[in-house]
């Protein structure tokens, strides 16, 4: 057997199970576990229900939540930093211990492990019932922040005479940073909240101490936010916006009537009082809200090198029911029969994308666009593909000059009727290949 | 627990983090799609096992994923965990083995780090441990057994006390 482990019928699906969700399974153990799921219907229970498991446990030990106890550190860093798409697993848990201190902990842990149970032992593991001793200043539930770091100049309320460093806000607590304050809000699953001088924060009344929840009253506050569970996100508010993030790097602040989000990894949905269903607002994007609660504006950074284009989103035909504004790196989408946003009906809708477009090469090029249902291309202000009808997925091209280095404007306009949507849009050249135009081909202004 | 389908299906934990990040942010977009008569956890599970077939048809190489019929078989028998009412909410039993994880033996509970939460391979704990791969994954899949009879008796002792 290619990974040496041999199991007898006791444990054959346990231990099968556990090889083929660590990815240990070769062929043969896994024609084993199929074997026995296919023919028995509590086995595939029990599977499931070690899977699940599974994925409980490396949950709850990663978070460090397991036992009330602070998050050990990990001796072998396996969290790996990464993007995906727009999604970015934002780093490594801030609390995990030093890999020094842990390495040895390690080693004295493994030296005092003895004895492992052998598979010929008839008996589970034993349980020991022994309560687990609360640690000082841990949260009291993963909802719920400390303050950890070098704040100071602050306070909060209702005051209770009880040293806040040694315990968890609570619900209706009001954090106030003075002018030369700052406070770092920690919780137990490694998210973050630096909240900035001359702020106010609260933890909001309702909150139920499972998912993260607050309220910047006014202020700054920079957040870097562990993975949440998609449908317990976290949740901020200000007076005019309602964000929820899953798991990124965002700056908020809010003012009396107004509130600005940044994001600077992974992406954020906002909804201002008056947008029904929000935005996402992606790495690199901000988004403003004005005193009525409106979204005002979903754009890019700042700066003449800012990449892509502009992309209005109407929910017609006709571009006349603005819904969204974003800036989109590339144009290459197939939302199937669904929407690009959940403010926008999938049957009909409309997109303008412009901005501009600078080559690499003084030469002709060829646009080509892929696309259900119509689409309209000018480059420079001409017209290079016009297909404005309805019709099944099809590619259409055109052709224009490009100068090496210039900007010049591009217009995009698609719309979309019943069923299914996808446009994109390509260019090639003598010198330049075939391909989805590239991000840093397209700019949102004209630049000098 | 959307990961330990994910896993269930491709044999492939690290592909499984990859799915899982792709499908909080599907969810996260299309939430609104959501109709009142369907459950969100169907709904999810439906755009994970989606994403994970995706995600295993365009990895080169890897382990194997269990074939389409078992997936088809599993994802039945999912549903039936989901109306099982002694699961409950994700979060108390979450909070019912977390509760349980105290009470395992030292040992037990540093295997179980091991494993899950300094991620190492079978083979590599057993190489640390001086012990035969096989006696580490039985060993392992015990303090599953017993963790999961843990559970089910918290939950069963809340739901017998709620109850009352």
């Amino acid at each position: 057997m290619a990974n040496d482990v041999d199991t007898g019928p006791e444990d054959d699906l346990e231990v099968l199970a556990l090889l083929h969700l660590d990815g240990l399974a070769d062929a043969e153990q896994r024609q084993r576990l199929e074997h026995i799921l296919v023919g028995d219907a509590d086995a595939r229970v029990a599977f499931l229900r070690l899977a699940r498991q599974h994925g409980e446990l490396a949950e709850l030990l990663k978070s460090g939540i397991a036992a009330g106890e602070d998050p050990p550190r990990q001796a072998h860093s396996t969290t790996r930093l990464r993007r995906i798409g727009a999604v970015y697993q934002p780093r490594l848990r801030a609390a995990h211990w030093p890999a020094l201190i842990a390495a040895g902990v390690a080693a004295a842990l493994i030296g005092a492990f003895l004895l492992v149970p052998q598979p010929s032992a008839p008996n589970p593991v034993p349980l020991v019932m022994a309560p687990p001793a609360p640690v000082p200043g841990t949260p009291a539930a993963p909802g719920l922040p400390t303050l950890v770091g070098d704040w100071q100049d602050f306070a909060v309320a209702p005051a209770t005479g009880e040293d806040v460093s040694r315990r968890a806000l609570l619900p209706g607590d009001r954090l106030t940073v003075g002018l030369s304050g700052n406070a770092t809000l920690a919780y137990a699953d490694g998210t973050r909240v630096v909240v900035g001088r001359a702020s106010h924060v609260t933890i909001p009344s309702s909150a139920t101490g499972s998912d993260i929840a607050l309220i910047l009253d006014v202020g700054v506050l920079d957040a870097d936010v562990t993975t949440q569970r998609p449908q317990h996100p976290m949740q901020v508010r200000t007076a005019t916006a309602a964000l929820e993030v899953v798991g990124t790097r965002f700056h908020l602040s809010a003012a009396s009537g107004s509130s600005r989000l940044e994001v600077t990894h992974g992406s954020v949905r906002m909804t201002g009082a008056g947008n029904k269903g929000g935005t996402l607002v992606a790495a690199g994007q901000s988004a403003d809200t004005a005193r009525s609660g409106t979204l005002v504006a979903s754009l890019g950074g700042t700066g003449a090198d800012r990449h892509g284009l502009r992309g209005d989103y109407f929910d017609n035909l006709d571009f006349t029911s603005l819904r969204f504004s974003r800036i989109d790196p590339v144009i290459d989408f197939n939302w199937g029969t669904g929407t690009p946003g959940p403010e926008i009906s999938p049957e009909t809708f409309s997109i303008r994308w412009s901005g501009f477009i600078q080559a690499d090469y003084d030469e002709d090029y060829t646009f080509t666009s892929t696309m259900d249902d119509g689409v309209r291309l000018y480059i420079d202000g001409r017209l290079v593909i016009d297909r404005w009808d309805l019709h099944k997925i099809e590619t259409f091209s055109g052709e224009a000059h490009l100068t090496a280095g210039r900007r010049v404007p591009i217009v995009m306009e698609f719309y979309q009727d019943p069923n299914q949507s996808q446009v994109n849009l390509r260019w090639s050249s003598r010198s330049q290949p075939h391909e989805i135009i590239p991000e840093r081909h397209l700019f949102v202004e004209a630049g000098r | 627990m959307l990961i330990g389908y994910i896993t269930a299906i491709t044999g492939d934990p690290t592909l499984s983090e990859d799915v899982f990040q792709e499908v909080s942010i599907v969810v996260l977009d299309k939430h609104a799609q959501l109709t009142s008569s369907e459950g969100f956890k169907p709904w999810a599970r439906t755009i994970a096992r989606f994403q994970a077939l995706k995600a295993v048809a365009r990895r080169r190489a890897g382990p194997i994923m269990l074939r389409g019929d078992i997936v088809d078989l599993l994802d039945t028998s999912w549903s039936a965990l989901d109306e099982d009412p002694a699961a409950l909410a994700d979060q108390e039993r979450m909070a019912a083995l977390r509760s349980c994880l105290t009470r395992i033996t030292p040992r037990a509970r540093r295997l179980v780090e091991m494993r899950y939460f300094e991620n190492l391979p079978g083979a590599r704990i057993a190489e640390l441990l001086g012990k035969p791969l096989n006696t580490i994954y039985v060993a392992i899949s015990r303090i599953h057994r017993a963790l999961g009879e843990c559970v089910r008796g918290e939950l069963q002792r809340q739901g017998d006390g709620r109850g009352e």
